[in-house]
């Protein structure tokens, strides 16, 4: 049922249930029933009577009718508008305060909405100033946000007025004046000056996206300042100072060009900082830009011994490879520092030498962008250097745990673990953790026990078969904290329990983080050598004794590790586990034997290839690939594609101890440097373009591609990772547009650099891979711009309300009024009761009424 | 039920005047007659009536106290359960998305959407108040808080389901605003909730998902219809066709060109998986491709079965080539289709007519802009376009404006030069690709006259043996036909997420039952039955069946 309206014509009135006025067909019936009345009314009664029935009938139909009177009113409501962005704030909000002081509303309604890049209502400025400013995002100024909530938020029937108190600079977003003037909304405006305090700060800082390597760039950056002086302008390159200009800078922007030469790195991360005297603000003086530098394939190799790497640097460098080498102490931290090569190869650095968080930096170098991971054999390398349940293992095409041959000799193993009171908490678990996976690694004919010692020794798990590890793991979980710290009692028991033990390899893993009673160290070292019982002692955190655990692990011919960092214990126990096996580690000579051709290995003469001295027994994982294998069959060289980017597993070395035959040998560099452009990262594959936008907090990213032949890629899906500057990943799909045009879209709400690798795909082949970057700045908020009076203005007028409102005289204008609406059916079905008890009344007054 | 205004049982006072009229006897009149024998006669009939009829006055006395009862309590404002409660705000969030189009069982989504809430509006109170906003980024307020019905269904007429998806983000966000200072405001969302997967956490606990048709849909649709020209060779254009479905689908596509059958194409996909397909194709002229797809099985969404798209036409380029004729650069003129080219020694002046581009090098210059597209290739003096500033040795690329069309796709910095010359560019000249402060290409090209200044050598360059000089070129040709590349390249479709027809979010299942209710408030009720009993009364009255 559709309500009509009369206002067009005047009357104001709107019927809500128009359908309802048909039963004022009911009258000619009413007539009907008094024209052929049986009744005793005679006369002016009768006529009455008809009168007053129809007059109640009518009523009551309007009643039904439901209508409603729309009347003018002047009553109005204010929002008062302010600004608490950074850029005027408490400016805004002060001019806020004496402009409501010295304002008659004339009774109005006032609200306030205080706004940045969002908006909220306050029912007084007192709510509004002690609100927490940080739940606007001050960083940002979203003006049309602030009216749009005021726009929806008028209460019915008020004459609608915004009063805006900011300096018009919004930093996203598009204002819709028209809008607010058709839904009768008056926009005043009250400009409000940034405050006048001294600020330099860097605006933005621009460079060429890709250069070549060794090729000349420039860095522009923009400096925006509100006083003449002298400043220092620093250029920084991956974080090391490189240049330093002194400028004398004016009132506005300053443009500075400096001039650098790419060098060798593959990611350059420029930042400029301004230093001045006078300056309030210091964290928006320092802004940066990445830049990407294409050139040779760079490989970055860390290995235990840096210079044993010269054999492999000097043939790569041959094959057009740089290889930069560094010890483990040097593995990346930063994903920036990792993003400079192509691939990164592991010689031997045992997992112990890296933190948790180093090894995921790894992952996602390979994962996300695509990097390429080789490991190379040796006695700290897969399970023997600790990586077993690692994230680097996860990345690897091969497991760090093996089966061991039938032949191979039996191991009895000893964990002896401090369950002192000082190991409450996280040392604690992570030493049940690592015994639990000591204990999963041994075969089914080796012997696992694990003793606790605090003031005295608890035997957790007696000496058994470890082949059912339920058994084993079970009791470890149970181990609780308490009690001092005695070592000797339970190192007499481990060698109680070991002495008898029929296993051909005998090993103790000791580990303790407190200084341990007074006892006979040595004697119990030397008796357990003489039953070819060997000790490795872990010495955990600052407070333990590492002089003797050092001592104890060279007595008892075993090696000691001490740790700062608790996680790392899991990988020196299975690395300990593994290396007193020493099933896994394969020394005799063997030739490499290909298993089928490959690109990657074509053009290598392996008829002719030396022998190999040694390797390390590896499992290749399921959807891995063997591409060479040792004459008994073990993997040699297996690859696998993890997330964007290739690994290979290499499980003999590259240097003078197991491959000092194949240093002479021709096929060395070609090998190598074969397989390292097959793992490292690609760089462009096709023409394509890569456009990087930001438009309201998110990027927005279009790759234009063509394939080899100049048309557009078919059938193909792509996909962004982007690394944000806080490290957190995202993957983002890429929507086709056009042929050969694909777009995705990415938040990007925290300044620093987001990385990010593109991958356009077909079923079969990668088609294009892209490395970009996009670096966010500070937020136009902190660029200081003047008052934007023109926009201010444009939209105070649009709307029709004034530029810098005169506040005693402006709420006076009675040149508008509201629609507000009143019921009037009780009213008419008032009058209908009260009518019909008149109609009674008629009929029923005595007939002597009637003369 | 309850009552709203119960003082208004005090009315019911009145109640005592109709039982007191019925109280009130006729006195009779003192006549002088004639003789009794008439009256007489009648008094046993009198005495022997029916008892109906003496019952007569007592019925009248009832129905007369039921009309006014039914009056009284209309005032009193009885209320329904959905009228009983406090004044209620709402914000209505209203989804026009292209997925509210889907059609099952002959009303669409958006259909359901507008009659459940031209309900809700029904049932606002006068001092109930809503608002309506859009859900699509930036909202539309088509009604800031009101109580008055009609503007709120004006506000709503005329709105259109759109042909595209929308993120609700922005609307979810303001509307939480808008209720956050109400008593008893609370959001309505009327939608399918076919959004972006994130859209989930923006709708808010409290926020009622008015759902429509949440049975599990059944739709495939074009995804993508989009043609473009290849920038190496205009004249190639590429079609793609992506069609999608969160359901096993079959169908049969047909395309059409300039109104013709094109081809047919079966088309069949797993859940989720796209079936895509390209045609390429060499057009100088305009192409209008159209295609129709007709899925085998039941489909809900009409609007992803069709789709056009439109390619301009190329419009031929003539070239005049003034000066001595490099080698590679008429290769590269060969080389590209729809072209013409001639060849003079010197530059002309005046320059021939119908000519779209005059290329000069070296010596071989003009003395003023020409009136048509200008080339010059090294120059080897100042000019309108610059101050020549002598040569530069070792030039790397440092600078490509890549968003350019000029410049787009050529990987120029990878292109090795040797020399370069040292130019100030005249001022008001953009600036495409530059060594560190020396420009290499610049000019005047995005407003008439157009010029353009390669500053080097090409052939002291390994530019013509790149990819990137084809395309170069190919891109000023491409520039100077001025094609009409706007919005007809791609069809405007729904995109995938409003064509898999997934909601992310489920209906809020009290309110969904709650829409069942009566639309009509009791007092409307309670009146139209007093009115009904009113007529009935009055003609009861006048047949004396009442007294």
């Amino acid at each position: 049922m559709g309500a009509v309206s009369s206002e067009d014509h005047g009357l104001n009135l709107e019927i809500l249930r128009p359908l309802s006025l048909l039963l004022l067909l009911l009258m000619p019936l009413i007539w009907s029933c008094h024209a052929r009345s049986l009744s005793p009314l005679r006369g002016k009664r009768r006529a009455l009577a008809l009168g007053m029935r129809l007059l109640v009938l009518t009523l009551l139909v309007f009643a039904l009718s439901e209508p409603r009177w729309r009347g003018h009113t002047n009553d109005a409501e204010v929002f008062l508008i302010v600004d608490q962005s950074r850029s005027v704030d408490p400016v805004a909000l002060e001019a806020a305060r004496q402009f409501a002081d010295a304002a008659d509303f004339a009774g109005a309604k006032v609200a306030w909405i205080g706004f940045a890049e969002c908006a909220r209502i306050f029912p007084t400025l007192e709510k509004l100033r002690e609100a927490d400013r940080e739940m606007l995002h001050p960083n940002e100024t979203r003006l049309d946000t602030a009216l749009a909530l005021a726009a929806a938020s008028y209460e019915p029937g008020r004459v609608k007025t915004a009063v805006v108190f900011s300096d018009g600079v919004s930093t996203g977003g598009t204002l819709d004046p028209a809008s607010l003037r058709a839904q009768g909304i008056r926009v005043q405006v009250v400009p409000v000056p940034p405050p006048d305090r001294p600020e330099v700060l860097v605006r933005d800082v621009r460079a060429p996206s890709i250069v070549r390597s060794n090729e000349p760039l420039a860095i522009d950056a923009t400096l925006q300042s509100t006083r003449a002086g002298p400043a220092e302008v620093d250029l920084f390159r991956n974080g090391i100072r490189v240049h330093t200009q002194t400028i004398e800078r004016k009132i506005g922007a300053n443009e500075v060009r400096f001039e650098d030469r790419a060098g060798e790195e593959k990611l350059l991360h420029y930042e400029v900082r301004v230093r001045a005297a006078e300056d309030t603000i210091f964290e928006n003086n320092l802004a940066g830009v990445a830049v990407i530098s294409e050139g040779k394939s760079r490989v970055l190799l860390l290995t235990d011994q840096p210079e044993s790497a010269r054999y492999l640097e000097r043939a790569l460098r041959q094959e057009g490879v740089e290889l930069s080498v560094r010890p483990p102490e040097g593995t990346p931290t930063q994903l920036s520092d990792l993003q400079n090569y192509d691939a990164l190869i592991l010689d031997n650095v045992p997992a112990s030498g890296m933190s948790r968080e180093q090894m995921e930096l790894i992952r996602s170098y390979v994962s996300d962008f695509g990097g390429g991971l080789l490991m190379l054999g040796g006695d700290q390398a897969y399970g023997l250097g600790g990586y077993f349940r690692t994230p680097v293992e996860e990345v690897l095409p091969v497991s760090c745990d093996f089966q061991k041959e039938e032949e191979s000799p039996a191991l009895a193993l000893a964990l002896v673990i401090d369950r002192s009171g000082s190991m409450a908490g996280e040392n604690l678990e992570l030493a049940k953790a690592a015994a639990k996976a000591s204990a999963e690694l041994l075969g089914p004919r080796d012997y696992v026990s694990v003793l606790a010692f605090d003031h005295e020794t608890h035997v957790i798990v007696p000496l058994q078969p470890a082949g059912d590890s339920e058994r084993v793991t079970q009791p470890i979980a149970s181990l609780t904290p308490g009690g001092g710290t005695n070592l000797a009692p339970a190192m007499e028991e481990a060698l109680r329990q070991l002495r008898g033990n029929p296993a051909k390899l005998k090993h103790v893993i000791l580990l303790t983080d407190g200084m341990s009673a007074e006892g006979k160290y040595y004697e119990l070292t030397r008796q357990m050598v003489q039953n070819q019982i060997t000790t490795s002692t872990v010495a955990m955190g600052s407070g333990a004794d590492r002089n003797l655990l050092s001592q104890i692990a060279q007595w008892g011919n075993g090696r000691y590790y001490a740790v700062t960092d608790p996680r790392i214990v899991p990988q020196i126990f299975t690395k300990e586990t593994l290396t007193a096996s020493k099933s896994a580690i394969q020394e005799y000579p063997f030739l490499a034997k290909p298993v089928r051709a490959v690109d990657f290995l074509e053009g290598v003469n392996w008829s002719e290839s030396p022998f190999l001295l040694g390797y390390v027994r590896t499992k290749p994982k399921p959807s891995s690939e063997t591409w060479l294998v040792t004459e008994r069959g073990d993997p040699l060289l297996t690859t696998w594609r993890f997330g964007l980017g290739m690994t290979a597993a290499f499980t003999s070395d590259a240097r003078n101890r197991w491959a000092v035959e194949w240093l002479p040998w021709p096929g060395y560099g070609k090998f190598w440097g074969q397989l390292l452009r097959h793992l490292s990262r690609p760089t462009a594959l096709g023409e394509a373009e890569v456009t990087v936008a930001e438009r309201d907090g998110n990027v927005q990213v279009t790759l234009d591609a063509l394939d080899s032949a100049q048309g557009f890629p078919r059938n193909a899906d792509g996909e962004i990772r982007v690394t944000g500057p806080d490290g957190t990943r995202q993957t983002v799909i890429l929507d086709k547009r056009l042929p050969g045009r694909w777009q995705a879209s990415f938040s990007a709400r925290d300044g620093g650099i987001y990385s990010g690798q593109i991958q356009l795909k077909n079923s079969s082949e990668i088609l294009e891979s892209r490395f970009f970057t996009f670096t966010k700045g500070f937020s136009p908020e902190f660029r200081l711009d003047p008052v934007n009076e023109n926009a201010l203005e444009k939209l105070a007028q649009a709307t029709g309300g004034q530029l810098a409102p005169d506040a005693a005289t402006i709420f006076h204008q009675n040149d508008r009024t509201a629609l507000r609406e009143f019921e009037l059916w009780s009213w008419l079905a008032l009058l209908a009761l009260l009518g019909f008890v008149a109609d009674v009344g008629i009929r029923r007054w005595p007939q002597s009424a009637q003369r | 039920m309850s009552f709203l205004l119960p003082i208004a049982a005090w009315l019911g006072l009145l109640s005592l005047a109709i039982v007191g009229f019925y109280l009130l006897k006729t006195r009779p009149h003192r006549k002088v007659v004639s003789t009794l024998l008439f009256w007489n006669q009648l008094k046993p009939k009198l005495e022997s009536s029916p008892f109906w009829r003496k019952l007569r006055r007592w019925v009248s006395l009832l129905l007369q106290l039921l009309i006014f009862a039914l009056i009284l309590l209309a005032l009193m404002h009885p209320a329904f359960e959905w009228e009983q409660r406090a004044p209620q705000r709402v914000v209505v969030i209203l989804d026009h998305s292209a997925s509210m189009a889907a059609i099952r069982s002959g009303s669409s989504r958006w259909q359901q959407a507008r009659t459940q809430l031209d309900t809700a509006i029904s049932r606002l109170r006068l001092s109930d108040e809503m608002a309506i906003l859009t859900a699509e980024n930036p909202p539309r307020i088509l009604s800031g808080w009101t109580s008055s019905q009609r503007e709120l269904r004006d506000s709503v007429r005329g709105l259109e389901v759109l042909p595209t998806g929308t993120d609700p983000h922005a609307a979810l966000e303001l509307a939480g605003e808008l209720i956050a200072l109400r008593e008893n405001a609370q959001v309505e969302i009327f939608s399918d909730s076919v959004w972006p997967p994130d859209a989930k956490n923006d709708v808010l606990p409290g926020m009622k998902v008015r759902g429509v048709d949440a049975e599990k849909a059944t739709n495939v649709g074009l995804t993508l219809f989009a043609i473009r020209r290849s920038p190496g060779a205009p004249g190639d254009w590429q079609l793609d066709v992506e069609i999608f479905s969160s359901v096993a689908y079959s169908g049969q596509l047909e395309l059409s060109r300039d109104g013709q059958a094109y081809d047919v194409a079966a088309v069949e996909g797993a859940p989720g998986q796209p079936w895509r397909k390209s045609w390429r194709g060499t057009a100088e002229g305009a192409v209008a491709f159209s295609a129709k797809l007709r899925p085998a099985a039941n489909d809900w969404l009409a609007q992803d079965n069709q789709a056009s798209c439109r390619l301009e036409a190329l419009a031929p380029v003539r070239i005049l080539v003034a000066g001595p004729l490099d080698p590679f650069l008429s290769a590269a003129l060969d080389s590209i289709p729809l072209l013409t080219w001639s060849h003079v020694e010197e530059f002309p002046n005046p320059l021939p007519p119908e000519i779209d581009l005059i290329i000069g090098s070296g010596k071989v210059l003009p003395n003023e802009k020409p009136r048509v597209a200008a080339l010059l290739i090294n120059p080897s003096r100042s000019g309108f376009w610059g101050e020549f500033k002598g040569q530069i040795k070792e030039v790397p690329v440092t600078d490509i404006n890549r968003q350019s069309r000029l410049t787009r796709y050529v990987e120029f910095n990878r292109v090795a030069l040797t020399e370069a010359g040292a130019w100030i560019p005249a001022p008001g000249s953009d600036v495409w690709v530059a060594s560190l402060n020396h420009p290499l290409i610049f000019g005047q090209w995005e407003r008439t006259p157009r010029w353009l200044v390669w500053g080097f050598d090409p052939a002291k360059s390994d530019l013509p043996l790149r990819t990137a000089f084809p395309i170069l070129m190919a891109n000023l040709l491409q520039s100077l036909r001025d094609e009409k590349t706007s919005d007809q390249l791609a069809a405007v479709l729904p995109g995938r997420i409003e064509s898999a027809l997934v909601p992310i979010v489920a209906a809020s299942a009290s309110e969904s039952r709650s829409s069942w209710g009566p639309i009509l408030p009791a007092w409307w009720l309670s009146l139209a039955l007093g009115l009904g009993v009113l007529a009935l009364e009055w003609a009861l009255y006048h047949r004396r069946i009442t007294d």
